[in-house]
């Protein structure tokens, strides 16, 4: 196989990983904080997808400002969900595994609600950019690949920073660690996990927004990106960072090799069975989790 | 015991009260009742709006004009339900036994031919006629006598997407790639003997799942085969994308073979316009078709809805004004209705319908192609009807 | 004690004679469709009974175990012209055997681990039925499918079924295979050290709750006559899985109402036309919410004046790294 066709399967790969790795990214952030593995994380994404194709495509309000905007409500709305749906049961010492069944439920409620809002013809919107693609040798890229590296390594960035610098970050972390003692500190723990659910929707809805122009916004789309973002998060490392990148980029591009040079029907297959190894010989994944998990 | 009586009596009262609540039907006057399954949710409900839309049309602008007279000279009014079918075939089992608790006179529907397979022995059993609106060939070859196609067979549609591509295009090396559901697999079954018949042979033949939504690996081998044109059979979502896609791995200048589905104009907004250019689909009904009659209901649809539609989803409003008309004849009786429908031949706004011995009531087809921002109709044919 | 044992059996029993009863009432054969339906699916709530409420296993995979059975029946009475009967009991049996192999890996894994496996392999199994043609008519479909019995002697069939299934799953709760399934539930460590093999229990409790699910299955073919695998997708699963947990997970009474309830509730919403799915969805969130208060279990100690709560003991919180 020619060096371009190997580039260009790569790019398209690393394409989708990105979006993979920004709902495992979310799914981690959870699970830290709260021991919650949220199911839901694939339709959230598709929601902010959805409110952009609003606010920028419907409203024509201008690309960042509809960016920030998206980011804005579905932060809210995770705050709200948190403080209103999912912390209660937390606090009530509800089963574990009703609380992870709720965020089922919510995939039901999402799914049937963009359906009802948005309707069912597949909709989509594209970048600034446009849609010209841009030969580099004999590879093609699509202007909105290289918008969506460049945000994810800017967000990336800024959330490290975030995490082992700011004061919110380190509550957070405090609060994923040792929840008591971080309570005992002064530390709200209702408030940053309410944080926790903003920040990870707001991940969300960046993935949804940079998703848009690579794939159809359907309103099922959340369950299938979802089945994938499991994947690269527990391929990666539940929990960690690194994990959710490097799992979304090898889920991706495992996914495109294997279509090119097996077959393309089973490429789901393929990558379940090999979520499967992992999960017979490394459930921690390739990067175990920096934050341990609440004991 | 005791203490769980009362709450096992409360519990299965509600449920039973919400059951029949469900079944509640106050006796009414006679109308003629139709009762549409379209798939309203899940993956195929893009389709289902369009016929829906359609078939209500149709009633409404009968209704308005006092309704049907039936042989005895009284004048019934059309009452239309539709229900969902989902877009899956147990949905669609559900729906048809919820349209036949109906007690429809005539059941439109169901849309897709899973749903046709997966229900068609309950409408021969509650002996109501369905006037379906499947493609796949097997749907009206099971010796079902109520089963009626209100649209084209893969089997005689595919040949004539063949016969433009052929005749109009020069194509020489195709490519074909198809998704793997009952729609796009039926057209893919057609489409080699089609082929053969020109002495033309795929290329390359790819496949891809339902909801995938990166088609790289199987469009890049298209590229390498060097194929002139391609053959997609898919639904809107995938025939969106591919179609995008293709142009994006450096392939627009490849045109596009499609089916009905890819007329839906979400498609368009999907592939994006300078992609759309030039895609050619076959369809029941072609908005460039300059028939007065055709480019009236265009006119209607636009005037009411607002919105573009896929030509060959609206056919219902059609089969309206069929049953209205049979009604009109032979009264409210299901047996005679269905056997008028046996052995129809009526001219309706979008075509002229005639009845085969296995029940296919559509034989003309077209196929068009986008141009800028409208369609113009290829070529068009009826084929032959066997009585 | 025995009293109280009658009293347990007393619920499940009593609504499962009630709906023998059903039919009776001159139910329309729309709704009474429904009935059915959520009849067959209480043979998988019991299923998930016994893998999440005694063993605490939280899986997603339980419609590819359905389909597994439903497909084996379908392909052995329709390729290999099979009597039913013996698709009915080969059915089942094939399940089993598939739980097996998903049960395996679920020795080491927890809580999402676990879950996100016995998703892929629910997945695995539809892919495989849907690109598989020339055995399971793929796309297309499993036609045609020859029954044990219809109308109302499958019924009635089904109701005697998930009558034993029940009593079965009752008595199970209390032998020592289900306390020591329970065991597993609150801590496998301790359950371990007090002599439990815990991975044979583990492949036990996977094994049984595949059979149970493969016997639904086997009910479903019989009851539509037709396959497809766009019938046993995430969405199945999940909705077994909201059913189960609805019912106060290791609660059979709670289950079999449930499962009914949950199947007719998208049906009894029809008259809302597009927001049904949403409102359905909305009512199954808030029942979650507050499910505290409306269980079963913690009902009954209202009613007795008792304080409510959790429904399950307090379970191990993390989840710890394998």
């Amino acid at each position: 196989m020619g060096f371009e066709a190997i580039l260009q399967i790569l790019i398209q790969g690393l394409n989708m990983g990105l979006i993979y790795a920004l709902a495992a990214l979310g799914i981690s952030l959870i699970w830290n904080a709260t021991g919650l593995f949220n199911f839901a994380q694939g339709d959230l994404l598709t929601v902010g997808g959805y409110v952009m194709l609003s606010t920028f495509s419907h409203w024509a309000l201008p690309y960042p400002f509809a960016f920030l905007f998206t980011c804005g409500v579905m932060g809210l709305a995770g705050y709200l969900l948190s403080q209103g749906y999912f912390f209660p049961m937390f606090s009530q010492g509800l089963h574990p595994d009703v609380i992870v069944i709720g965020t089922i439920a919510l995939t039901v409620l999402v799914q049937n609600g963009i359906l009802l809002l948005w309707g069912p013809h597949a909709q989509r919107f594209t970048t600034p950019l446009g849609d010209s693609p841009v030969h580099v040798g004999e590879v093609i890229v699509m202007p909105y690949y290289l918008w969506n590296i460049a945000v994810v390594v800017v967000l990336v960035a800024l959330l490290q920073v975030f995490f082992k610098k700011s004061i919110l970050g380190i509550a957070m972390r405090a609060v994923a660690q040792r929840p008591v003692t971080a309570s005992l500190m002064g530390v709200r723990t209702d408030r940053l996990v309410a944080l926790t659910f903003l920040l990870a929707t707001g991940l969300a809805a960046v993935g949804g927004i940079l998703i848009a122009p690579v794939i159809p916004l359907i309103p099922e789309m959340g369950g299938l990106v979802a089945l994938k973002a499991f994947a690269a998060v527990l391929i990666g490392g539940l929990g960690s960072f690194a994990g959710a990148l490097v799992g979304g980029a090898i889920v991706g591009v495992a996914e495109v090799v294997f279509a090119t040079l097996v077959v393309s029907t089973y490429k789901d297959v393929f990558i379940f069975a090999i979520l499967i190894a992992f999960l017979l010989v490394r459930p921690r994944g390739i990067f175990s989790a920096e934050i341990s998990e609440k004991v | 015991m005791k203490r769980y009586k009362w709450l096992l009596g409360l519990s299965l009262g509600v449920f039973f009260a919400a059951l029949m609540l469900v079944g509640c039907q106050s006796t009414q006057p006679k109308t003629i009742k139709l009762v549409h399954l379209a798939p309203l949710t899940g993956s195929a409900s893009s389709y289902g709006s369009f016929g829906v839309n359609a078939a209500k049309m149709a009633v409404e602008e009968i209704n308005s004009n006092g309704g049907v007279k039936l042989p005895d000279g009284s004048q019934v009014k059309i009452e239309y339900t539709e229900v969902d079918e989902t877009s899956n075939s147990a949905g669609a089992i559900e729906g048809t036994k919820k349209a036949i608790s109906l007690d429809p006179l005539v059941i439109l529907g169901p849309n897709r031919s899973g749903g046709v397979l997966a229900a068609e022995k309950l409408w021969k059993e509650a002996k109501i006629p369905a006037l379906t609106d499947a493609t796949s060939a097997q749907t009206t070859r099971l010796g079902n006598p109520y089963t009626f196609r209100m649209q084209i067979s893969s089997e005689y549609w595919i040949p004539l997407l063949v016969k433009t591509a052929v005749e109009k295009y020069n194509v020489k090396r195709p490519a074909v790639i198809y998704g793997l559901n009952d729609y796009s697999k039926a057209n893919w079954v057609a489409t080699e003997p089609a082929m053969a018949k020109f002495d033309l042979k795929p290329v390359i033949v790819q496949t891809f799942n339902d909801n995938d939504q990166d088609f790289s690996a199987q469009l890049l081998a298209i590229k390498k085969s060097g194929a002139d044109s391609i053959f997609l059979y898919g639904y809107t979502p995938e025939v969106g994308k591919i179609t995008r896609q293709r142009s994006e791995l450096g392939m627009k200048n490849l045109p596009i073979f499609s089916e009905r589905a890819a007329s839906v104009p979400s498609v368009f907004d999907l592939a994006g316009k300078e992609n759309y250019e030039g895609m050619v689909t076959t369809t029941t009904m072609s908005q460039g078709d300059p028939d007065p009659r055709i480019q009236e209901f265009i006119k209607k649809y636009d005037a009411k809805y607002h919105q573009a539609f896929s030509a060959s989803h609206v056919i219902h409003y059609d089969s309206v004004y069929i049953v209205a008309n049979l009604v009109s004849k032979v009264g409210l009786d299901r047996e005679k209705i269905r056997q008028e429908l046996a052995k129809l031949d009526y001219q309706g706004a979008m075509g002229h319908y005639v009845a085969d011995k296995e029940g296919n009531l559509v034989h003309h087809m077209r196929t068009q192609v986008w141009k800028g921002d409208h369609w113009v109709m290829l070529l068009s044919e009826n084929y032959p009807v066997e009585r | 004690m025995r009293l109280a044992y009658l009293k347990r059996i007393g619920l499940a029993q009593g609504i499962l004679l009630a709906l023998a009863l059903v039919p009776l009432t001159g139910l329309p054969a729309y709704q009474f469709y429904v009935l059915e339906r959520g009849l067959q699916n209480v043979l998988v709530v019991l299923s998930l009974v016994i893998l999440l409420g005694y063993t605490g296993q939280l899986s997603l995979g339980q419609a590819g175990l359905v389909a597994v059975g439903a497909y084996t029946y379908g392909i052995l009475c329709v390729n290999y012209r099979l009597s039913p009967w013996l698709g009915l009991v080969a059915a089942p049996l094939a399940a089993g055997l598939v739980g097996v192999v998903v049960g395996f890996p679920s020795f080491k894994l927890k809580g999402p681990f676990l879950v996100v496996n016995t998703l892929a392999f629910s997945e695995i199994v539809r892919i495989l039925i849907l690109n598989n043609e020339k055995v399971t008519g793929g796309p297309f479909g499993l036609n045609s499918i020859p029954a044990i019995a219809t109308g109302l002697p499958l019924y009635y069939f089904m109701l005697v079924v998930a009558f034993l299934a029940a009593v079965a799953t009752l008595r199970l709760s209390r032998s020592h295979i289900g306390l020591a399934l329970k065991a597993i539930r609150e801590d496998e460590v301790a359950a371990e050290a007090m002599g439990v093999h815990v991975r044979n229990y583990k492949l036990l409790a996977f094994v049984i709750s595949s059979v149970l699910a493969g016997v639904s299955g086997v009910f479903f073919a019989n009851m539509a006559g037709y396959l497809n695998p766009d019938s046993f997708t995430f969405n199945e699963s999940s909705t077994y899985l909201l059913m189960v947990v609805l019912g106060g997970m290791d609660n059979v009474a709670g289950g079999i109402l449930s499962s009914l309830t949950v199947t007719s509730l998208p049906e009894a919403l029809r008259f809302m036309a597009r927001s049904r799915m949403v409102v359905y969805s909305l009512i199954l969130l808030l029942v979650l919410r507050y499910t505290k208060v409306l269980n079963l279990a913690n009902l009954k100690r209202m009613m007795m004046r008792q304080r409510p709560t959790p429904y399950a003991s307090t379970r191990e919180q993390d989840q710890v790294n394998p």
